[in-house]
């Protein structure tokens, strides 16, 4: 019995099993450089699990696009079709959380294109946690099927944001923080983790019940996203960019009701 | 008529509960996800349950007053309920119980997990939820020419059924005993001495291609293995738990006469299903596997089950994906997130150590057993 796209399944399971170690081994590891913003950080640790996980994702023919190797490039990439899948890798998802002794982080690759998400693995270290897909229609957490049944209305939803690190467009900034603020009065409270790829995953798990983000750049989400959709959450996703993104996951019920606290608030 | 509602109309919903009430006058309701089942059973309107008396099979028909799809299923629908049975499997309680809000009637879990009952308790919110142990084997199908005439029958071994003695109104034939009894003494036994050696059975014939348990107690080489395991676990209780000798002795002794019926045409496919439940912390391996390391021995014939489970790869298996994790991780990576091991561990260790040399053993025990039977 086939199983699809298993072999890229096995490959991000193996790799970010493995870079979880890394991350682990090398906590006491010091801040290197900021990127966008003196508040989007990178520390050589990951760095040392970008370049570890390329040197693995090679052997796949699919293009790679990670978090750190963008900004080095200067964000040069190439995507030629809709339907073209990449792998979207981010070594530390959660860096500031990381780099200051906190536990919300984790590692993410995710294989996508702008229709369809395939292949997700997400490695929580700290947690000891391995969310992974397997197949068009399931997710797991440790070997544990992941499914999200819940039907929470948005006023008794726990909620989880992500902002965007981008320093630049105050306006849009202000944005987000207004629309934070009028999510967290509705719903039994907006919390933030630091990490998108922890959001997806305790979406997907059924710890927080929605999380949403707005301008988020794809390889925060995509292999968050994956398990989430496979796991059975609902999803509102719209590309803003070749490479971010807004979404919304959650039950049925409390993205609709998100998503007009959103609109309202643009 | 006392109207029992049964959900789960499998091995023990189906094939065995209808003997415990053979003597009364009662009226079935089943619910079941399976819509085949469902379907025959609206269809038929009763079906056949077998039980192995004295080395035949007695018969018994089953009128069926209603069959209902899971999905369909409403408790407020009935009035009256002598009692409601749950029998789906540890993985599906929850699901089950959120349909049992409001219910009024004793809830009787035969359920290989006596957590399922508190589980239940904050779901439906009632107090009158039963944790049971049936002690028996019975098979989820019996043999073709039967089947033929009839596709819902079922084989049963002639059991008993324990329930927690405040669930005494309830009547049928059950033998009722304080809860600390059931859990110390019937719930260990049958957990240890019944279900470790009978999952061992399970993946041993699976490796060598068997259909049925019985088919694999008859291979030498594996009879060794279960009651190899079936001694670690005796002695095992003993000394833990003051277990007296003589009904360990007895309940083993029962145990492997059942695994070799040959009337009873008990799946492995059945017994070996879900083998990340298996191995759960502290279920029927892994929990015995600490039991014996934390007397002070490596129990083989239990590693060797752990092996044989790990190895079990049924495609159509809800864990079909337990061989995809052990081909993606490494040891330690699998043994500490997916068997839920500390890393340094004793069994941690004595696993990381000892699989690939029982992954070997296996390898031959199946090798040496398959040329005997060609």
């Amino acid at each position: 019995m086939r199983v699809q796209h298993e072999s890229d399944s096995k490959l991000a399971l193996s790799i970010v099993s493995e870079a979880g170690s890394i991350a682990t081994r090398n906590r006491d590891r010091n801040v290197s450089n900021t990127k966008d913003s003196y508040r989007d950080i990178v520390t050589d640790v990951d760095l040392e699990i970008e370049r570890f996980i390329f040197s693995k994702l090679e052997t796949s023919h699919y293009q790679i696009i990670g978090e750190e190797s963008f900004y080095n490039n200067n964000g040069k990439y190439a995507i030629s079709k809709p339907d073209e899948a990449v792998w979207y890798v981010d070594p530390i998802d959660g860096t500031t959380n990381f780099a200051n002794g906190l536990d919300h982080f984790a590692i993410s690759i995710g294989l996508i294109t702008q229709n369809a998400f395939l292949v997700g693995a997400i490695n929580i270290p700290m947690a000891k946690e391995l969310y992974f897909t397997y197949g068009t229609d399931r997710a797991f957490v440790n070997g544990k099927k992941l499914a999200f049944t819940k039907n929470n209305k948005l006023k008794d939803s726990l909620v989880s944001v992500n902002f965007s690190s981008k320093e630049k467009d105050s306006f849009a900034r202000e944005n987000q923080y207004k629309i934070f603020g009028k999510i967290n009065d509705s719903s039994r409270g907006c919390i933030r983790l630091g990490s998108a790829a922890v959001n997806l995953c305790y979406t997907a798990s059924g710890k927080i019940d929605a999380t949403y983000g707005l301008d988020i750049p794809l390889w925060d989400v995509a292999a968050g996203l994956t398990i989430a959709e496979k796991a059975g959450c609902k999803i509102w996703f719209e590309q803003t960019s070749n490479l971010r993104c807004n979404f919304i996951v959650g039950t049925e019920t409390n993205i609709s009701e998100l998503k007009l606290l959103i609109l309202e608030g643009k | 008529m006392k109207k029992i509602i049964i959900i789960g109309a499998g091995a023990i919903g189906r094939g065995y509960l209808p003997w415990v009430f053979k003597d009364e006058q009662v009226e079935f309701v089943f619910v079941d996800v399976n819509e085949e089942i469902i379907s025959q059973m609206n269809k038929n309107g009763k079906y056949n349950t077998y039980c192995v008396i004295n080395n035949s099979l007695e018969k018994l028909e089953v009128k069926i007053d209603q069959a209902i799809l899971f999905k369909d299923f409403e408790i407020k629908n009935f009035n009256d309920i002598h009692c409601v049975f749950i029998n789906v499997g540890p993985r599906n309680v929850q699901k089950v119980s959120a349909k049992l809000t409001g219910t009024k009637c004793p809830i009787i879990l035969c359920e290989n997990d006596p957590d399922s009952v508190n589980q239940s308790k904050n779901i439906i919110n009632s107090d009158q939820i039963y944790f049971a142990v049936p002690d028996v084997i019975t098979s989820n199908t019996a043999p073709t020419e039967i089947l033929a005439n009839d596709p819902l029958a079922i084989i049963t071994e002639n059991g008993e059924l324990f329930i927690d003695d405040r669930a005494s109104s309830i009547s049928g034939s059950i033998k009722f005993i304080p809860e600390k009894e059931l859990i110390n003494v019937q719930w260990t036994a049958k957990l240890y001495l019944h279900n470790t050696p009978h999952c061992i059975a399970a993946y041993l014939g699976a490796l060598a291609r068997m259909k049925y348990i019985h088919e694999a107690m008859a291979i030498k080489e594996i009879e060794t293995v279960v009651q190899g395991s079936m001694e670690e676990m005796l002695n095992s209780l003993k000394l833990k738990w003051d277990i007296p000798h003589s009904f360990l002795e007895w309940y083993a002794n029962k145990e492997l006469k059942r695994f070799s019926c040959t009337l009873l045409f008990d799946p492995i496919a059945r017994v070996a299903r879900e083998p990340l439940r298996k191995l759960e912390p502290d279920g029927r391996l892994m929990g015995a596997a600490q039991i014996c390391l934390s007397l002070g021995f490596i129990p083989s014939n239990i590693l060797l089950g752990i092996a044989s489970a790990l190895l079990f790869d049924d495609p159509h298996d809800n864990d079909n994906h337990l061989s995809f994790m052990r081909a993606s991780l490494s040891p330690t990576a699998f043994l500490t997130h997916v068997l839920a091991l500390r890393e340094g561990e004793a069994l941690e260790q004595v696993l990381k150590s000892q699989l690939e040399s029982s992954i070997s053993k296996l390898n031959v025990l199946v090798d040496h057993s398959q040329r005997r039977l060609l």
